[in-house]
């Protein structure tokens, strides 16, 4: 609250009651005196008091302002379902804070959709046993990883493969099609079979089988790749691109989404188009197979013969994808296969 | 609505009071307005109060009187925001609750007092069209003092010192 003074003796200083000589009520002595701001010592030392707990907090403040910028981009990211970016921030904070639950779930929620299936792993690990109020959140994490749990080699499948080794035989093929019989809910044992039938270009099998896991699971990242890329090699490439552009509303930030985009043009002599994509797949993760692939083969077909042997060479080193990808690369570059 | 009296209000938020008064004498001393007396805490009704002559011009009385909702917000933005920040994570050290605190109970008495705008009000005696010009933040002032009855003091002081540093942050980032 403040209150003015007025009134009293107009030709006195209302302070000091002498004659006043200045304008106002006071005397200029008074008036100077009182224009000084006087501060009682008990409240400088309560202030001096607030001033120190504030310098220690600005002291310890970077690392959490720093961790609060990126959740927020992460965050912020996520929401935009940028989920490369997102990671990348929120791996930030979970060097500083590797308990925060809350980040642990957003990271999880991140590495599922970059088909991060190793850092998910780690996160999970570490986030095991830890409790939340954020329960939304914690539901979301569940949700991804038991969406990825279910698109991966059950224990089942994984001994039969290990008796059976690599199903690309018609011998082997019968022992897989033996288990799907048994075991229809299992996704990876059908999502295998598609892939035999789409190397031996079954597209009509191939076709069939992967539209029955966008049955059962319509966001299924593997099962929409798959589909994008029976589309294209039946010279689709509107439904293969409309395919890619699904898995980019799952995932804005997919580089097998966008080099798979980058295939389709270069597949319809879209030369430019399929460059800029395929710079954009490597400029979000430069060691994943499909940027370097979908690279390798932009620069082949710029003529830049060197540039593309060096992607080629990149390849086996990538933090994602199967050797499968270096031999067809491999198989374009020498001639061997008419990628176009 | 859950009512304490309000003296208990004021002895758990002194800090607050406090700073509005000071914020009320730092104005003064801004426009070289003599300041008689300070009480810058006391039990009673006010809790606060700063004694000054008019000042010569009437906008500076104005701003002597809505001072504190500056100096008090941002005042108590600026202790918190450290603490809000670690808040996000966690961190529940006793230097973060007594930062938080301190940032709310500051933030809290940003709004002026009905005495404040008493005061600008009397100031303007016989000045209809100043009258008018101010009524808009009169009214403002009354709506934040009546407001304290249903807590807007305080939702105003954790606003300022969970809320808004939040949204300063993600603004920033």
């Amino acid at each position: 609250m403040e209150t003015t003074v007025t009134g009293q003796d107009p030709n006195k200083c209302v302070i000091c009651a002498q004659p006043k000589y200045a304008d106002g009520k006071m005397c200029s002595d008074c008036r100077n005196k009182l224009t000084e701001l006087s501060i009682p010592s008990w409240v400088k030392i309560f202030a001096a008091s607030v001033l120190c707990l504030m310098v220690i907090g600005i002291i310890r403040m970077p690392k959490f302002l720093s961790a609060c910028m990126h959740s927020a981009r992460g965050e912020k990211a996520q929401k935009e379902h940028r989920y490369k970016t997102a990671e990348k921030e929120l791996t930030y904070v979970a060097a500083m804070f590797p308990d925060n639950v809350e980040n642990n779930a957003r990271l999880i929620i991140c590495c599922g959709h970059n088909l991060d299936y190793k850092g998910m792993a780690e996160v999970s690990q570490r986030a095991a046993d830890e409790k939340s109020e954020e329960l939304t959140l914690i539901d979301e994490a569940n949700d991804v990883i038991h969406k990825v749990t279910a698109s991966l080699p059950s224990p089942k499948l994984d001994s039969l493969l290990a008796r059976i080794g690599r199903p690309d035989k018609p011998s082997t093929i019968d022992s897989l099609k033996e288990f799907i019989a048994l075991n229809p809910d299992d996704f990876f044992a059908s999502f295998i079979l598609a892939n035999y039938y789409y190397d031996t270009q079954d597209w009509t099998k191939t076709d069939s089988i992967t539209n029955m896991l966008l049955s059962k699971d319509p966001e299924n990242i593997k099962a929409l790749g798959l589909m994008a890329a029976i589309k294209r090699e039946n010279k689709q490439y509107d439904s293969a691109i409309y395919f890619y552009d699904k898995m980019l509303e799952w995932n804005a930030e997919l580089p097998e989404a966008i080099s798979g985009k980058a295939r389709v043009e270069l597949k319809r002599n879209r030369d430019g188009e399929a460059k800029k994509f395929a710079e954009e797949s490597y400029a979000l993760d430069s060691t994943n197979s499909a940027s370097l692939e979908a690279m390798a083969l932009v620069d082949y077909f710029s003529g830049h013969r060197s540039e593309a042997n060096k992607m080629l060479a990149c390849i086996p080193k990538a933090t994602t994808g199967d050797s499968m990808i270096a031999a067809r690369v491999m198989d374009v570059l020498n001639g061997k296969t008419k990628y176009r | 609505m859950f009512l304490i009296p309000g003296f208990i209000i004021s002895l758990l938020t002194f800090p607050g009071i406090i700073v509005h008064e000071f914020a009320h004498q730092l104005f003064c001393r801004l426009f070289h307005v003599p300041v008689f007396k300070v009480c810058y805490f006391r039990l009673g009704n006010p809790a606060g109060y700063v004694l000054h002559e008019k000042p010569k011009e009437d906008w500076q009385q104005v701003l002597i009187g809505i001072g504190p909702f500056f100096v008090n917000t941002i005042l108590g933005l600026l202790i918190a925001f450290p603490a809000a920040a670690a808040f996000n994570f966690h961190d529940d050290s006793p230097l973060n609750a007594i930062l938080i605190y301190l940032g709310a109970s500051i933030a809290m008495h940003s709004f002026p007092s009905r005495g404040d705008a008493e005061s600008i009000w009397k100031n303007l005696e016989g000045k209809t069209f100043k009258k008018i010009l101010v009524s808009p933040l009169m009214l403002l002032i009354y709506i934040g003092a009546f407001g304290s009855i249903v807590w807007l003091d305080l939702i105003y002081g954790v606003a300022v010192t969970v809320w808004l540093p939040n949204l300063l942050i993600k603004s920033m980032a």
